[in-house]
């Protein structure tokens, strides 16, 4: 082949051109940290981290939602809690109070407690979560217990199931209706735990023996219907933790993919820098030599 | 002929024709760096001789024609890749700007936090906070939607619109200097001579003609350069030249037209396909028209799917004509990417943001704001195939492979020009080394042919004095 001057600085100036495209690609990958810079410098694999960084914001959404269900369920629970010990100490009250060994007197002094740990057992069941009240379904806004002149209680909330996402396409409902719990509507033998409590004070108020005994069945009903709804609300708190782990150990499953795909490998990186360096030097002195000579240079 | 004048004739002629050669090899070296130049030679030839006993007499040199050394079949190859070239260039060029527009994580993180705003709600229907954060979120959809949609029909508009128009300008300067060119080598060649150097200029012109649009080019019997459109109207024939003419569509987008004697315009835009003039008008009607369309589909589904479910529900903030919570009110206003906004209702009471279902259940009712958060996941595009999130990511690696491949081939039409511009040079370049070599050659012809002269002279010399 012919080679002319031209052609030689022409072969040159596009080998240095190209050799400083590359260094340059190289340069920001290291400097970034990151392989991909651009959409087109790999479009699947930046279709590929926007993927992964969606699913990483919508786990940590399932995370917030989760945390949130966890602690109103673990109020809810702690409320039970609470709820069960009373009506434990009114049934152990009732069964001391419905011996020969108690009397006129201890039964009226009793009452006095019964009707404390009646208004406690109303204040739980009025209780609240971040401003909410727990118990009382859509109408978290409205205490859900009312006691009335004559001491009896009223329900003021509604059916309401309070769900949240729990993951995709899937939802946790975490409350527990107040009518449920205390009331037992809806429930298979369902009893009126404020009913059953008022009926003992009145019991014991009114010196009723009798009375007084006949409620301790039904007490052990109330403390076992508590106790199955706080057996409810257990599982919702088992699946929520069980489900926050899950999310943890995915996030950092997705991490590590996202990493993968995105982060540049450094060793490597570094290595092709090098050389790209190099063959860039080897150019340029090809360069340097090749330039300076024509036969111009040895004619006399 | 008296031999000894013959050859005072012959050294004479031998030294016009040395000094022809050294003023082409100057010429060569004076040019060794100009665009589109091809080196020339001169032809040497013996002159005719004359018939003598015992034989033939040579009557010297003679200077037979003076001749661009060119391949003409590589120039009608550089041509066809330099249209490709040009297509790729400017193709390049405006869907990296395209890219710009997409680039970053920005939406994608965005798009999840107005998702995530949802399910805030529902975990808390009765809070303000949560409300306003939505609110705030969901503008920044929408102005990103919208600001995408404009610079998009931007680019259209301002930056390809304005290249064309320059384009155009060019077309016609330079079809106007190949038909002047045309006049001059008809003239030139009249004589039966090579116009080598308007010949070269002629080429060059062609050559940049074909890097702004796609042309067919062939010469005619009378060495005029005959230059149609793709769709056969003639741009250059002769000494004339017709004029390309930008005109606007319905949307007032440029079209590129052919116009003829009578004024009478003849729209090419669509068959328009090489040179930068093509990868403009398929960069607009092709590439960007469709991102436009996806912006669309995207935003109008995202509109049409959350007020769907959004009118159905109950706000928590009490409508004093009906007593009740307010309803039937839609989330986002607009009819598509370019319009797309939240209700300026919302904005004045974010009470109004309808995250319940039934509205003697508020203010508790978190169901529609749960609803409206599952549509993240619900397959609502493409005929019910794809996400919104896939929708989205789908577009912008088809962005990014657009671009990629107009970079591929595009600089696999600079290699091919640099291969075959090499070629060009190797058959056409001046090389100094060589050129050296023919002044040296030619300088001695120069020295002999005076020195046969001075030998005749001699010769006469002794004659005379006898």
């Amino acid at each position: 082949m012919r080679i002319t001057n031209k052609y030689i600085a022409d072969s040159i100036v596009n080998a240095i051109r190209k050799s400083t495209e590359k260094l340059a690609d190289i340069q920001q990958e290291v400097s970034t940290g990151k392989k991909v810079n651009r959409l087109s410098d790999d479009p699947i694999t930046a279709g590929r981290i926007l993927d992964y960084g969606s699913i990483l914001k919508s786990a940590e959404q399932f995370q917030r939602n989760n945390q949130f269900g966890l602690s109103w369920a673990q109020q809810t629970e702690s409320t039970l809690d609470a709820v069960s010990v009373i009506l434990g100490r009114v049934k152990e009250l009732a069964v001391y109070q419905s011996t020969d060994t108690a009397n006129k007197e201890t039964r009226k002094a009793t009452a006095n407690e019964v009707w404390n740990l009646y208004n406690e057992l109303i204040r739980l069941g009025n209780a609240k979560f971040q401003g909410r009240y727990i118990f009382s379904g859509f109408k978290t806004d409205v205490s859900p217990f009312q006691k009335q002149p004559d001491n009896s209680v009223i329900y003021n909330g509604d059916k309401g199931e309070f769900q949240i996402h729990l993951a995709e396409n899937e939802t946790i409902t975490i409350n527990l209706t107040g009518e449920e719990v205390f009331q037992g509507v809806g429930l298979p033998q369902g009893v009126n735990i404020f009913n059953i409590v008022k009926s003992v004070a009145e019991a014991m108020d009114g010196n009723d023996r009798d009375g007084i005994a006949s409620q301790i069945e039904e007490l052990t009903k109330g403390i076992n219907q508590v106790n199955q709804e706080r057996a409810k609300i257990g599982g919702v708190i088992t699946r929520l933790e069980n489900t926050i782990k899950l999310f943890e150990n995915y996030k950092n499953n997705v991490t590590e993919l996202l990493s993968n795909v995105q982060d540049a490998d450094m060793a490597d990186a570094m290595t092709r820098l090098a050389t790209q360096q190099t063959l860039y030097q080897a150019s340029l002195s090809a360069a340097a030599k090749i330039m300076q000579k024509t036969l111009l240079d040895f004619l006399g | 002929m008296s031999a000894i004048n013959a050859v005072l004739h012959i050294a004479k002629e031998s030294l016009l024709a040395q000094q022809k050669a050294l003023q082409v090899t100057g010429h060569n070296i004076a040019n060794a760096n100009t665009e589109g130049y091809s080196r020339q030679r001169v032809k040497l030839e013996t002159a005719e001789p004359v018939s003598h006993l015992p034989g033939q007499l040579g009557l010297g040199v003679k200077v037979a024609e003076i001749k661009r050394v060119v391949d003409r079949f590589l120039s009608t190859q550089i041509n066809e890749e330099t249209q490709a070239n040009g297509r790729y260039e400017s193709q390049k060029a405006t869907l990296e700007k395209v890219e710009m527009i997409f680039y970053g994580e920005y939406f994608n993180d965005l798009f999840s936090r107005f998702w995530n705003a949802w399910d805030d709600l529902a975990n808390n229907p009765t809070a303000q906070a949560e409300r306003t954060t939505l609110l705030g979120v969901s503008e920044e959809v929408a102005s990103f939607l919208r600001k995408a949609y404009q610079d998009l029909a931007l680019l259209q508009k301002r930056d390809i619109g304005q290249g064309m128009r320059e384009t155009v300008k060019e077309i016609n300067r330079l079809t106007k200097e190949i038909a002047q060119l045309n006049t001059k080598i008809l003239a030139g060649e009249a004589g039966g001579q090579n116009a080598n150097d308007f010949r070269d200029k002629r080429d060059l012109a062609l050559t940049q003609l074909a890097q702004l649009i796609n042309v067919n080019g062939f010469e005619d019997s009378d060495g005029t350069l005959v230059i149609l459109t793709t769709d056969g109207k003639t741009l250059v024939e002769g000494s004339s030249s017709w004029e390309l003419v930008v005109g606007a569509d319905k949307n007032g987008l440029e079209t590129i037209n052919w116009q003829d004697r009578d004024g009478n315009l003849y729209d090419i835009t669509s068959r328009t396909t090489g040179g930068k003039l093509g990868g403009w008008i398929i960069s607009r009607d092709q590439y960007i028209a469709s991102y436009k369309e996806d912006l669309n589909t995207f935003a109008k589904t995202l509109m049409d799917e959350i007020n769907k479910l959004h009118r159905t529900g109950y706000g928590i903030s009490i409508d004093p004509n009906t007593n009740e919570p307010y309803t039937g009110i839609d989330f986002f206003t607009g009819t598509n990417a370019s319009n797309i906004s939240v209700n300026s209702d919302l904005k004045a009471d974010p009470g109004k943001i309808a995250a319940a279902t039934a509205k003697d259940a508020i203010p508790g009712d978190n169901r529609n704001a749960l609803n409206i958060g599952a549509l993240r996941y619900n397959y609502l595009l493409n005929s019910g195939t794809t996400t919104f999130d896939n929708f989205y990511q789908s577009l912008i690696s088809r962005v990014g492979s657009d671009v990629k491949q107009s970079q591929n081939f595009y600089s696999h039409q600079q290699d091919m020009l640099t291969y075959l511009d090499g070629f060009r040079e190797s058959v056409s370049g001046v090389s100094i080394d060589e050129e050296m070599m023919n002044l040296l050659v030619q300088q001695r012809a120069y020295q002999a042919s005076a020195k046969v002269i001075t030998t005749v002279n001699e010769l006469l010399d002794s004659l005379l004095r006898i």
